[in-house]
């Protein structure tokens, strides 16, 4: 181990390092640059799944792409078109963001992305992904000679 | 038109006047209510009509309500309720941008529309309310014969 000089504020810094960590467990991936907006998400679980709610108003459920890489890496991207008829229409107040969107989450490993639903709802895209079943560690017994 | 003393100050006095019918605009109805939350508002129209797109995902139908006062304003309210069940099973957050609980936009709306002529349909998240335009009356012309 390097020594190093007496940090009085090295326990803090531990710690918020260490929670960054535990935040980043299931934290975005990468983010891609090329994305008009991130839609919001809520990230919840129960014992036998893992649950991801992205709030996609106004996307068809058809320009929606939801796949996991063998890095075990959520992305969910797609397209908001913007009213087709816009050109005929004059626009009084624009609030809403259209274009390109891309979300990415890495899944811890305990789940299995084999098992995975989705269902999209009133604007709510709802991602479940089941987690794997807990091995219970083997012991082997060593014999010592 | 009476003619009137130049008075140096009156311009002022008119955008006072102009700020009080403001503020009793606001007094009418477009009142800032508490919300949790407002949701994001596209407004566009055509020749015949008025849109007004809300962008309210996950929100029950029946949790929003359309009214139009007489005071020709639009408010959009309602709720988004959040669940902490699934089944019987407590969710157990871990990430939680959503925004939920109560809603309200209001609007001020120009006087040719029909306030009895407005539908509103909900789909993927976002509501759509289509207000109908007063098609205009051609200008009238009075002569008046000089005798």
């Amino acid at each position: 181990m390097k020594m190093r000089r007496f940090n009085p504020m090295w326990e803090m810094e531990n710690m918020l390092r260490n929670i960054s960590n535990l935040i980043d467990s299931t934290i975005e991936k990468d983010v891609d640059i090329s994305a008009e907006f991130t839609p919001i998400v809520d990230i919840w679980e129960d014992d036998v799944n893992v649950y991801f709610e992205f709030e996609l108003p106004g996307v068809k459920k058809e320009d929606i792409k939801i796949t996991i890489n063998d890095d075990k890496v959520l992305i969910v991207s797609g397209e908001k078109r913007i009213d087709p008829n816009i050109d005929n229409k004059t626009c009084c107040r624009s609030e809403r963001i259209y274009g390109h969107f891309h979300r990415a989450f890495q899944l811890p490993d305990d789940l299995n992305t084999n098992k995975v639903k989705a269902q999209f709802e009133n604007g709510v895209l709802t991602i479940s992904i089941a987690k794997s079943e807990v091995k219970t560690p083997k012991e082997r017994l060593v014999e010592v000679k | 038109m009476a003619i009137i003393r130049f008075d140096p100050f009156r311009s002022f006095e008119s955008l006072a006047r102009r700020m009080s019918e403001m503020f009793e605009d606001f007094e009418k109805g477009i009142t800032v209510t508490p919300s949790d939350f407002s949701p994001r508002v596209d407004i566009s129209e055509d020749e015949k009509h008025l849109y007004v797109t809300v962008e309210i995902p996950g929100v029950n139908k029946d949790d929003v309500k359309v009214t139009i006062n007489d005071d020709n304003i639009l408010v959009i309210k309602g709720e988004k309720k959040r669940e902490f069940k699934t089944e019987d099973k407590e969710r157990n957050f871990i990430r939680v941008e959503r925004s939920y609980g109560s809603f309200q936009r209001s609007f001020m709306l120009p006087d040719n529309v029909k306030k009895d002529n407005v539908s509103a349909k909900f789909e993927n998240g976002v509501l759509t309310i289509t207000l109908e335009k007063i098609e205009p009356e051609p200008p009238k012309q009075i002569e008046i014969p000089i005798s």
